[in-house]
């Protein structure tokens, strides 16, 4: 206030106060009011209202605030680190908050008109990732994830942010994810024995560390080298794809139009096994794409890792991806596919079925 | 340092000099707490039963034979799958009600048990129900099905698993928890969406599940004041902090809830 002093007891002070305030109004200087990270439910439901500030305090030693904030996995970083972050969250402000929401809770303010959901990324689980079912995405997961977009769902291709863009908002989109990460495992072990050891904060700090950590070292491969993917392929990949257990959800024509497909995420919501002749494969149309689907599985959802079912016959999971790819490309070979009615399980209630008049 | 079957620090046999301190340390810490130092740091025992009062729900079978419309029909719907959600023994005991510390008691030096946990699938049922897992112990996960099911973990500290096993697949996945969890954790198969059961992975042996009658026993307790959690998969979380003492000559306990807790 004491700036305005001088300039209020001037003459010009009431004209100056009241432009002002219409620049305000006119500017939006409603953006400037400062955002703040929100506690989850989980915290806010503690009892103990001096346990939930401790919580939060243990989070802003370890993930900063929105003025400053910091990576778990680098407490040591300079002021370089510090700017780039906040450049990532200026980006961030700007292309992403309206799905993801400023706590990264994937809960935006038009989120609620979108499906799928905007991730939540504070659960640290990510679904289109290079790393076995489980583990945390690779940095360069997510980095692909936000230059390709994801096809079939609300989120774009940000292929044209400049470079430093793109790795600043990821990391910042990593500085949510860690935070969302530690403030759940704090939460419950504040439900759970009332108090906060510091001892016990530390064991839950070194594990986003290290989850984060081993990750990056964590690759999954193709288990033998990528053959050429043929209409012969594609047939075997049939087969497989009836005989090995992905009908039982996908349907046996691929389109998931099944009884009882439908399941819950890690995120709470409904999801159902992908129809694959819709031609829009989530997590990419490459041949290493599908296969690291089949190999790892999709985490957060029921889909599971095929690489421990087949890893004695690893051209098996060739053939599926050769099938998948075939399916999921028929439209863009103008094929029409059926509506894929929802069809009884078992031969018995089929063959009953087919046999009404 | 002489340990016992337990894994706590047993009283004598001390043939270093760092060791009689910490010997020493101990017979003060025991006589302290006004036990006489005779009794091993692990006599103590909380056992005994949990009954459910009032009347209990009356619970469908989950998928019932011959029933059409199933899912691996010739498998899954060859027998009546029951909902093992609440199942109740003689004298209404309830069975599959998980017992535990949250934390070991101090003084507990970690032993991993070197049998592994063995879990089957059978008749689109997850054999046993319950389990009870060690941190580090193997966990084998089987199936003795002729189809394909899924097994999925919803851990939350740990990181999930999701995975197809293939028909009667024998030698199993081989798993292992690295971290305590808060309490039981689901594991479920997608593809047979009943498929349910329940694990609970902790960093001590200090946890029990009831059997078929509702009888727990936890062993090995230090003499002390200890606060149990009991967990039911209905019931949730009935006991947060149940405070018992032990003394080394404990008697059988019943814990009685009523039928409400459980859908009732």
């Amino acid at each position: 206030m004491f700036i305005f002093m001088p300039v209020l007891r001037s003459r010009m002070a009431v004209p100056a106060v009241s432009l002002l305030l219409l620049v305000c109004v006119g500017s939006g200087c409603e953006r400037s009011v400062p955002v703040e990270w929100e506690s989850s439910e989980l915290v806010d439901a503690l009892p103990d209202e001096q346990l939930q500030q401790q919580l939060r305090d243990i989070l802003v030693q370890h993930c900063g605030t929105v003025a400053r904030p910091r990576l778990v996995t680098r407490p040591d970083a300079g002021i370089e680190f510090q700017q780039h972050l906040k450049h990532g969250q200026a980006v961030y402000m700007k292309r992403c908050v309206q799905c993801h929401g400023v706590t990264g809770d994937g809960n935006g303010p038009v989120a609620g008109h979108m499906y799928p959901r905007p991730r939540n990324y504070t659960k640290g689980i990510f679904k289109f990732t290079s790393t076995p079912y489980g583990t945390r995405p690779r940095r360069a997961d997510l980095i692909r994830t936000v230059r390709r977009g994801i096809t079939g769902t609300s989120m774009p291709s940000f292929d044209r942010l400049p470079e430093k863009d793109l790795e600043a908002v990821v990391d910042y989109v990593l500085v949510l994810t860690q935070r969302g990460e530690l403030e759940y495992q704090l939460a419950m072990e504040a439900e759970a024995s009332e108090e906060l050891d510091p001892e016990y904060v530390q064991e839950y700090v070194d594990d986003i560390v290290t989850g984060w950590q081993e990750a990056e070292l964590a690759t999954t491969w193709p288990l033998s080298p990528q053959p050429i993917l043929d209409a012969e392929r594609a047939r075997a990949g049939r087969q497989a794809f009836l005989s090995k257990g992905c009908s039982k959800c996908h349907g046996e024509d691929g389109r998931g139009h099944t009884k009882d497909n439908i399941g819950l995420d890690s995120w709470g919501f409904a999801t159902r096994a992908a129809d694959l002749t819709s031609g829009m494969l989530h997590g990419g149309q490459e041949p290493l794409d599908v296969y690291r689907r089949i190999l790892n599985g999709i985490n957060g959802t029921p889909m599971p890792g095929f690489g421990h079912a087949l890893q004695s016959e690893p051209e098996t999971i060739w053939d599926l991806v050769a099938y998948v790819l075939e399916v999921s490309n028929r439209r863009r070979f103008g094929e029409t596919i059926p509506a894929g009615l929802i069809k009884p399980y078992d031969t018995a209630a089929r063959q009953a079925e087919a046999e009404e008049p | 340092m002489g340990r016992d079957m337990t894994g706590f620090s047993t009283v004598g046999r001390c043939p270093r000099g760092r060791g009689r301190l910490w010997t020493a340390a101990v017979i003060a810490a025991v006589a302290m707490i006004g036990v006489s130092d005779r009794i091993s740091a692990a006599d103590g025992r909380f056992h005994g039963r949990i009954v459910l009062e009032g009347q209990a729900p009356d619970l469908a079978p989950l998928v019932t034979k011959d029933q059409a419309n199933v899912k691996d029909r010739e498998v899954c719907g060859a027998h009546d799958i029951p909902d093992e959600s609440l199942v109740l023994g003689k004298d209404n005991g309830i069975a599959h009600v998980f017992v535990f510390l949250r934390r070991a008691p101090k003084g507990y030096r970690k032993q991993v048990p070197q049998d592994p946990v063995i879990l089957d699938q059978k008749g689109c049922v997850f054999l046993p129900h319950t389990a009870l897992i060690q941190v580090g112990q193997k966990v084998l996960i089987r199936s003795s099905d002729p189809i394909q099911h899924n097994v999925h973990s919803f851990p939350k500290r740990n990181g999930s698993t999701n995975l197809l096993i293939e028909p009667n697949d024998q030698k199993g996945i081989e798993l292992v928890y690295r971290r305590a969890e808060a309490g039981p954790i689901q594991v479920k198969c997608d593809i047979h969406a009943w498929m349910s059961s329940w694990h609970l992975v902790l960093d001590h042996p200090f946890m029990a599940v009831t059997d078929e009658n509702g009888e727990f026993s936890i062993d090995g307790l230090p003499p002390g004041r200890h606060r149990f959690r009991v967990w039911h998969e209905r019931g949730g979380l009935l006991e947060k902090s149940l405070s018992v003492t032990i003394t080394g000559n404990d008697e059988p306990v019943t814990l009685t809830y009523p039928a409400s807790k459980f859908g009732g």
